[in-house]
């Protein structure tokens, strides 16, 4: 359970304001998320939300290149920033003590972005040396890509975060400003601070370094309509450095938190966590046709992809491993869960939320996602009743509904090294 | 940079206190040492139960058998078949792992600590009495040499696996990271159950328990479920020095580069390396302030130079690797196969730095604090102290390591620092391994000296 006290207040300025005090480490965790993320992207500017957080590490009105970095890291800070689809964050992790620093660090980059073609290059260079690092250079990092250019029509999900190397040549100097200005106003963030704080003291911190930052028209939203799929996709992709067979599956689903985004973590629990689950004990232990087997939900704004992927044995034809997946959801359809299964998978999910709360950091970042995703931090406090009220006829019937054929995506990974 | 007076950065408050947990430590009448920490914060224990003997204890002729003999210990007990031990710990939302590397074997239970008695009685059957299965020991065969095949494309896996043999020669316990697949296919029944019955035994093992939990129950539960784990084995003699490596290395070799071809890369991977100290080697501390200067994080020289000012790479480190006895310093980034020939100069002007002048003040400064200041951090979950109490058991560590630690940090010179990195990393003598695509990125390296090609499997290619 949840047993933190949260505080939630708003600027002047729009910014949204989240306290959770917890006095058992000398540490103070802070996250900003800015409610921009690669689903934004239009054609031809994929990977600029990403290729832009790097921009925010390089310099503000007060803060020199990668100043940000090198002062958090000098006091013993945790730090980094992340883009996904849905949002990007930025966070530290320091001594309480240096609590302030940090907010003066993220309210100048909030306030004034301090662009260079210089640097602008700098990151270019570095953000394709990402990619190549993390997806052109590994074995079925590609898949994971082209999985979504198939499943979605809506190009705000089809594209990558890290996005196409043509784009990130082509991104102008000009729409780093113009990114700014659009996305990083106080009124399209979340501010969530957690850890070894005084509340009090913390409002009014945040009142003075914050409080002058103005607040912009608010910016546009896109449009994630996706159009129902009618009938099963089926694709494969040549992977020149992969060596044993493998497949991603996915079926369209609600997004996360959405009412039956319970019963699916339920499932996908049942089906595909940990050494008892029954996917793992079929592929892997019974008729050990599979290295590894993963199930899970993207856990997007939505809507949002439930997915499977199996890396097979050696010399198996990817086709049999993936009829014995399907053998396994029919079942599932067909007879839904038993309830020592529910049980244990609620288990699981209390288990696993209650370690994913144990550093400050941690439950920083939880709370942002919920006050940007939700508008209310607290509800993280009611997330696990909902998995708890989850019925063996909610497994059932979700896997009927949304497991079936015509929603269903298969890509099959062609491996070629080693031959 | 802005015209105008920059405002400066807030003063800090005052500092809060910060201790490592403190540790209770009792041994069992038959040498198992059990060792507790609490942290009521949340109702959640980690049980670590470490096992001094790891793949620098595989036969020389069979690289693998401890990794292979840590993954069959869940296949199976005197008691317990394999469905039921998983099924136990998974039921109530725990997970049950074991891992191996250099020096340890380690069986971690991650659980809600109200449930810690059944977690510590499996931990102890596990430990003390697999049973080997042919059918599981054939599971494990199969899936491991999947898992090899696998490795085998990594980029990652291929630089360390070749960075190992040519920094430790053939012949040492360190030398292979992973099984080769005729081992795999030759280890017997009885070399797991050898191999098991040497080297686990109570007087090896460590039993590490950190979070919402009492010692005196942590102690109870040990004595009940471990103290009738009665096996005498073989401590693991201490691993010597490295000396002769693949590459022949000496006092007076030439550098040499080993590329391991890797067809379609599109980047280089580089490590530069040399053997480092031992883990307990009271200049550890002084080394540690000397890598974080050099490439500890993004803050410091390596990735300054390759990332921020030279566009040629993602991220560019090094770091220690910890062992009982001498582990490496290894430096480490990839590049665009274009400039990989510049990313290998780079690395080697900040190494050659480190002789030619006095680290600044600042830089002394910088990497000091944080090493201090990311302290209360490390110690936030009990995951992270287990682990740091189990560094201390498997390396040999003095029990107020952790309490003195960022005291010692605090006191070391700028001579101490440059000078313990400085002796390690002879730009002349390191051990160079590229990993990547001949034909792409062949030409560049030539000048950093001769050229060794290896292929994937690890052979000499021609």
């Amino acid at each position: 359970m949840f047993t933190f006290p949260v505080e939630q207040f708003r600027l002047d300025n729009g910014l949204r304001v989240v306290l959770s005090e917890e006095h058992s480490a000398p540490v103070v965790a802070v996250a900003v998320y800015y409610d921009v993320g690669s689903r934004d992207e239009v054609r031809g500017r994929t990977g600029f939300a990403h290729l832009f957080e790097h921009m925010m590490f390089e310099g503000s009105e007060n803060v020199g290149k990668f100043e940000h970095i090198r002062t958090v890291q000098r006091v013993g800070g945790v730090v980094n920033g992340t883009t996904s689809t849905d949002r990007t964050n930025y966070f530290e992790a320091v001594p309480a003590h240096y609590l302030d620093l940090v907010l003066w660090l993220e309210a100048d980059r909030m306030r004034s972005l301090h662009v260079t073609a210089e640097n602008f290059e700098n990151q270019r260079q570095t953000v394709k040396e990402e990619r190549r690092q993390s997806y052109d250079n590994q074995p079925y990092a590609q898949a994971f890509l082209r999985l979504n250019e198939v499943c979605y029509e809506n190009f705000g999900y089809s594209h990558s975060t890290i996005g196409e190397m043509a784009d990130l040549d082509a991104a102008p100097l000009e729409s780093v400003r113009e990114f700014f200005r659009t996305y990083y106003a106080p009124n399209n963030a979340v501010l969530s601070i957690a850890g070894d704080v005084d509340p009090a003291e913390v409002r009014g911190c945040v009142e003075k370094r914050f409080g002058s930052i103005a607040r912009r028209p608010d910016p546009p939203r896109p449009d994630m309509f996706e159009p129902p799929q009618t009938h099963e996709k089926t694709a494969a992709l040549d992977d020149a450095l992969a060596a044993l067979p493998a497949f991603l599956l996915a079926w369209h689903v609600p997004g996360a938190r959405s009412p039956d985004s319970y019963a699916l973590e339920i499932l996908a629990t049942v089906l595909g966590d940990g050494k008892s689950s029954r996917l793992y004990r079929r592929l892997i232990d019974q008729d050990r046709i599979a290295q590894r087997v993963t199930i899970e939900r993207d856990e997007r704004r939505g809507p949002d992809l439930f997915g499977a992927w199996v890396v097979c044995q050696p010399g198996l034809a990817a086709a049999r491993v993936r009829d014995v997946v399907y053998q396994e959801i029919d079942d599932v359809v067909a007879r839904g869960i038993a309830p020592a299964e529910l049980a244990k998978a609620k288990n699981r999910v209390r288990a696993r939320f209650t370690f994913g709360l144990q550093s400050a950091l941690q439950r920083a970042l939880r709370l942002a996602e919920y006050s940007m995703y939700h508008g209310d931090a607290e509800l993280l406090r009611t997330e696990l009743s909902h998995y708890q009220a989850v019925t063996l006829e909610d497994a059932q019937r979700v896997a009927r509904t949304y497991l079936a054929t015509a929603n269903r995506t298969y890509l099959e990974v062609v491996p070629g090294a080693g031959r | 940079m802005s015209t105008g007076t920059r405002e400066s950065p807030p003063a800090p408050g005052n500092p809060r206190p910060v201790a490592f947990p403190q540790v209770r430590r009792t041994t069992l009448a038959n040498g198992l040492r059990v060792l507790v920490a609490e942290d009521h914060d949340l109702p959640v224990a980690y049980a670590l139960l470490v096992v001094r003997a790891g793949s620098g204890a595989d036969p020389e002729n069979l690289p693998g058998v401890a990794a292979f003999t840590s993954s069959m210990l869940l296949e199976g007990t005197a008691r317990r078949p394999r469905d039921r031990i998983v099924e136990e710990v998974e039921q109530v939302g725990g997970d049950l792992a074991t891992s191996s590397d250099e020096d340890r074997t380690t069986i971690g239970v991650q659980i809600l600590s109200a449930d810690l008695p059944m977690a510590i009685e499996l931990l102890a059957e596990v430990a003390s009495s697999p049973s080997f299965p042919a059918a599981g020991v054939e599971k494990i065969r199969q899936k491991q040499s999947g898992e090899l095949m696998r490795s085998l494309t990594d980029p990652g896996f291929l630089g360390r696996r070749q960075l190992y043999r040519v920094l430790y020669g053939d012949r040492h316990p360190y030398a292979h990271i992973a099984a080769t697949e005729a081992a795999l296919a030759a280890i017997t029944v009885s070399d797991l159950e050898r191999f098991h019955r040497r080297r686990f035994f109570p007087g090896a093992a460590s039993l590490v328990v950190v979070g919402d939990v009492r010692p005196n129950e942590v102690r109870d539960l040990a004595e009940r479920h471990l103290a009738g784990w009665k096996a005498d084995g073989q401590t693991v003699a201490e691993p010597a020095a490295p000396t002769a490596g693949t590459g022949g290395a000496s006092a007076t070799k030439l550098r040499r580069v080993h590329l391991v071809h890797r067809p379609g890369s599109v980047q280089a991977m580089i490590l530069l390396a040399a053997p480092a100290l031992r883990r307990a080697d009271p200049g550890w501390i002084p080394l540690v302030v000397g890598n974080q200067v050099l490439g500890g994080s993004a803050s410091a020289r390596l990735f300054m130079n390759l990332r921020e000012r030279n566009s040629l790479t993602y991220g560019a480190y090094s770091s220690l690797g910890a062992r009982r006895g001498v582990g490496p310093i290894v430096c480490s980034g990839s590049s665009r196969n274009e400039v990989a020939g510049r990313a290998m100069e780079e690395f080697l002007v900040e190494i050659d730095r480190l002789s030619g002048e006095t680290i600044p003040g600042d830089e002394m400064d910088a990497a000091q604090s944080y090493l201090c200041g990311i302290f209360p951090t490390q110690i936030e979950t009990p995951a992270n102290v287990a682990s740091m109490i189990g560094q201390q058991e498997v390396f040999g560590l003095p029990e107020d390591y952790w309490d003195t630690y960022r005291d010692r940090v605090g006191a070391v010179s700028e001579p101490m620092a440059r000078r313990s990195i400085a002796a390690l990393l002879d730009p002349a003598r390191l051990e160079v391994v590229v990993v990547g695509d001949r034909a792409a990125i062949g030409s560049q390296l030539e000048r950093f000296g001769p050229i060794l090609v290896w292929d994937t499997e690890g052979n000499a290619a021609s």
